[in-house]
């Protein structure tokens, strides 16, 4: 099944003018602060709705939850004389909070004194809200709520004798990963908060950095049994629209049992799942998130996992690690070279070596070709087979070390050196140059800072190898010719993966040649930010703020 | 879609039927050739050529040690021979007792015996030019009173393979370097190549080896054959006249017992063009030489305006003096490495058209004026002693 494509052209796109929507964030007063749940229910048979009888009500709810032994019913007297059960997931509610806020305060509450200048709590379920202080309360009208309030959202539900109304009380708690640093993108400068696996902790520090109104976080259920909650973030007024409906109608289309990743997401709805590059990018990093949304990108997060994913990306962010931003810029562009560089190290330097060694002798310079054909003179394979011996050796050699607990790690890393690098050359099965070669293709791989990005290289390498052994250059030429073929063609969430090399947009191409300074990074990448392309005044620039014939202090 | 990766995989799978990796050759199946040597062979007429083979094994580290061979070995190397009609015949029979494939792509010196030079080089540089596998860099010497096959088997002192001495000793800037490239050009115009020759000199001073090779004379060729040799005086001579020379010490005898100055050469000018005056061409030499003083072994100081035109004088006669014994060789060769012919031929295409035949006489009469400058530098704080 093709997913539909978002085709649009530069010369489409309507001027550009800056839309500050205060307006936009009108959430219920009775709402999960965090999560903001759009719409109201369907109407529900009237065999579903909850009746004023307490006791018919617990019964059905014990017979829909008869499975679920984590599910504690617990009787009290609310309002001095009303008798009530609270409902909740033993070991996913804070304990201390349902004692403090909701329990005691019940228990001790006295009935209301009416006040005449004040109307009548008109429900006996709202007179009970008065006196809860919990944060979120919602009300829950139906039987199904009811059971989707306690297992999905993990609530304390709050059932009173003679109120056809429950309530659903936010409690939520539980055990959770404490914040951490990312291990997989560590940096030396910039911040070291990672998501964890909590959806709310995860929005909790994207709001913390983004916080304006027009923060938009839509949450949708996916996943039939583990009915994960996945949220949509952009901006709004930056977010070219046509990207986030996109985005929006491929989650929604998602329909499967279970989401226990993002992974599973980003399967679901990327353009080409054929392709060996990532057309969208993960990252456990609040602040790659909140700098990518600021760009008019578009977040997916979700219960469960801390890997946000990104869309739309393309193939030169690959290349920029997040500290790119954070340290000053005349280093960074250095850094950046150097990662382009080695990126074609990581993708070509194998597959050079062998069709030189094997085709192109006299490409060489006379010193080095004696000096490989010194240590190639004992060795017994073929270049191309020791070449692929040694590269597939080197990826079970990274496979095993990701898997292994630390203590044996270090077991790996000796039998790697010793094994690989020492023995085989001492024994003459492998020259040393091929070595060398692999280890700097190694280190190579691991330049480029994103890691799923690493990896489509690393399967290319291999195509790369065969084709250089068996064709020589000829082969690498062809090869590079059909990536380049295949990467021109690749969209990401309808945005061309090679934007903003091509389609040339010369106001973006600095980003990708060199890492400008922050004050000369005036617009936006066009591709994402389509309704909101200024990021900041011109006023920054050094001849704006340091005149001439003025001292500077 | 995975009806267009079976036609993808049936298309790269039946690939799997073809054999081999067509041209693919490992490099420890290449014997890799550094330099050949072609000589005349004794019957006078068929072509007795040399290769001399890298020993891969015996070059560089093969167990992770230290090297194998210490510099200056005979065991790096390996010098082949085998007689034939044509250059390509020879080639094909050394391939024939060797184990191994020729490879020439990294051939770097061709010297060429002094028997054969003088026969002419035409077939060989033929071969060099059309060899697909031969690099026009290599560079061309022409061994001086010797064979070449000699040549090839003299080791070098600092070099594990004498090829790469004698390439050095190109490159040093104070001999001429030319290559095939170059040699083949020549060839073509209407001018005459040269090249270096090389020498085996004894050097009894040195312990590892009583045998050096060193580059030494200039070989003047009329057409492909070998007519002359420049030597001493005049080998320097040409030396100015061909641009070539980008290192040089001179050390001049002041007049009057005074003493001695030795200068080193800054940089140095060198243009020649064709005047035709009546209708006779004429050579005007013009030359710019900037040195510096090296030492300063005279009674003078050099601070002087006057001392120091005194050896600059001295400088000047003494590259006039070598600039004109090569030019007077040169005229009594009837050879024109300098391209005289050439330039006529691109400036005056008519005149030249009516002079080709009786060029060869023309050149040996005509005039040569000589422009030299010579600037000295650097009269130095010692000086004034």
């Amino acid at each position: 099944m093709r997913s539909k494509r978002v085709i649009r052209r530069i010369g489409d796109w309507p001027p550009h003018h800056r839309r500050m929507r205060l307006d936009r964030l009108n959430e219920p007063v009775l709402a999960d602060t965090m999560a903001v749940a759009p719409s109201d229910p369907p109407p529900s048979p009237p065999a579903d709705r909850l009746t004023p009888d307490l006791d018919a009500n617990i019964a059905s709810l014990r017979n829909k939850l008869q499975h679920a032994s984590d599910v504690v019913f617990r009787p009290l007297v609310a309002l001095s004389d009303k008798r009530g059960w609270i409902v909740y997931v033993d070991g996913l509610s804070d304990m201390e909070l349902i004692d403090a806020h909701v329990l005691e305060s019940l228990i001790q509450a006295q009935p209301q004194v009416t006040d005449p200048s004040r109307p009548l709590a008109v429900t006996l379920s709202e007179a009970a809200a008065e006196h809860v202080t919990t944060a979120g309360i919602k009300p829950v009208h139906t039987l199904s709520d009811a059971v989707e309030s306690i297992i999905v959202e993990l609530q304390v539900v709050l059932f009173l004798e003679g109120s056809g109304t429950a309530l659903a009380l936010n409690a939520g708690g539980g055990e959770n990963r404490a914040i951490s640093e990312p291990d997989a993108e560590a940096v030396v400068r910039g911040p070291r908060e990672g998501f964890n696996e909590s959806l709310r902790t995860s929005l909790t520090l994207l709001r913390r950095r983004i916080r304006t109104p027009d923060l938009a976080i839509e949450t949708m259920q996916l996943g039939t049994y583990t009915q994960t909650k996945v949220a949509l973030c952009y901006i709004h007024g930056i977010a070219d629209t046509e990207i986030v409906d996109e985005v929006r109608t491929r989650l929604k289309r998602i329909d499967t049992d279970s989401i226990i990743d993002t992974g599973y997401i980003e399967e679901f709805i990327e353009d080409n799942p054929f392709s060996p590059f990532p057309q969208i990018q993960n990252t456990e990093r609040p602040d790659v998130v909140a700098s990518m949304l600021v760009e008019g990108r578009v977040a997916i997060l979700a219960d469960g996992s801390p890997f946000a994913l990104i869309a739309p990306i393309n193939f030169w962010g690959a290349l920029q690690a997040a500290e790119d931003y954070y340290e000053r810029f005349p280093i960074v562009n250095l850094i950046r070279w150097l990662r382009y560089l080695f990126m074609f190290i990581a993708l070509y330097l194998p597959s050079l070596y062998v069709a030189i060694t094997t085709f192109h002798q006299e490409m060489l310079p006379t010193k080095l070709l004696l000096s490989i054909a010194a240590a190639r003179e004992v060795t017994p394979l073929p270049a191309i087979a020791e070449c692929l011996l040694m590269e597939i050796t080197f990826e079970a050699l990274r496979e095993a070390g990701i898997r292994l607990p630390k203590a044996v790690g270090s077991a790996i890393s000796i039998v790697g050196a010793l094994v690989i690098g020492q023995a085989a050359v001492e024994a003459g099965i492998v020259s040393a140059p091929m070595v060398i070669v692999v280890a700097i293709t190694g280190i190579a791989s691991f330049v480029i800072p994103r890691y799923s990005f690493a990896i489509a290289i690393r399967i290319l390498r291999f195509g790369m190898i065969l084709l250089g052994g068996t064709i020589g250059l000829f082969g690498i030429i062809a090869f590079t010719i059909v990536i380049i073929i295949h990467l021109s063609s690749l969209r990401s969430i309808g945005v061309p993966y090679l934007m903003p090399v091509s389609p040339l947009t010369n106001k973006n191409m600095r980003d990708v040649i060199s890492r400008p300074p922050h004050w000369a990074m005036r617009w936006r990448p066009i591709e994402t930010s389509k309704p909101n392309r200024q990021r900041q005044s011109n006023t920054m620039a050094p001849a704006q703020r340091m005149p001439r014939g003025k001292r500077r202090i | 879609m995975w009806r267009q990766f079976a036609t993808c995989l049936s298309i790269a799978a039946s690939s799997l039927l073809c054999t081999g990796c067509w041209d693919s050759t490992e490099i420890d199946r290449l014997s890799i050739v550094t330099m050949t040597g072609v000589d005349l062979a004794e019957d006078g007429q068929s072509v007795l050529g040399s290769v001399q083979i890298a020993r891969a094994s015996e070059l560089g580290t093969t167990g992770g040690g230290s090297p194998s061979t210490s510099t200056g070995s005979a065991k790096a190397y390996l010098v082949e021979s085998a007689e034939g009609p044509t250059e390509i015949e020879v080639i094909s029979k050394i391939r024939a007792s060797l184990p191994r494939k020729l490879f020439m792509g990294h051939r770097r010196v061709i010297v060429i015996g002094e028997e054969y030079a003088r026969r002419g080089v035409g077939q060989l540089m033929d071969e060099v030019v059309r060899n697909p596998q031969s690099r026009l860099r290599t560079y061309v010497v022409v061994a001086f009173h010797e064979q070449a096959q000699k040549m090839l088997q003299v080791p070098s002192d600092l070099n594990r393979l004498p090829s790469d001495a004698i390439v050095e000793m190109e490159q040093s800037g104070s001999v001429l370097a030319v290559d095939a490239r170059r040699f083949a050009k020549q060839l073509t115009s209407h001018s005459d190549p040269y090249t270096m020759g090389i020498r085996i000199f004894t050097n009894e001073m040195s312990e590892a080896s009583p045998e050096a090779l060193t580059l030494e004379n200039i070989a003047v060729f009329r057409r492909d054959k070998l007519v002359d040799w420049l030597q001493g005086p005049a080998a320097k001579g040409f030396l100015w006249v061909s641009k070539d020379l980008r290192e040089d010490s001179e050390t001049v005898i002041l007049p009057d017992d005074t003493g001695k100055v030795s200068v080193r050469l800054g940089s140095v000018r060198t243009s020649h063009h064709v005047v035709v005056i009546h209708g006779q061409p004429e050579l005007y030499i013009n030359l710019h030489t900037i040195f510096d003083i090296n030492q300063n072994a005279s009674r003078l100081n050099l601070l002087r305006p006057s001392n120091m035109s005194m050896v600059r004088q001295a400088l000047q006669a003494k590259i006039q003096s070598e600039i004109t014994a090569a030019m007077q060789q040169l005229q009594r060769d009837q050879s024109d490495p300098l391209g005289v012919g050439n330039e006529l031929f691109k400036y005056y295409p008519a005149l030249w058209r009516r002079l080709e035949p009786r060029w060869r006489d023309m050149y040996a009469n005509m005039p040569v004026h000589y422009n030299i400058d010579v600037n000295v530098r650097n009269a130095g704080l010692m000086s004034s002693l």
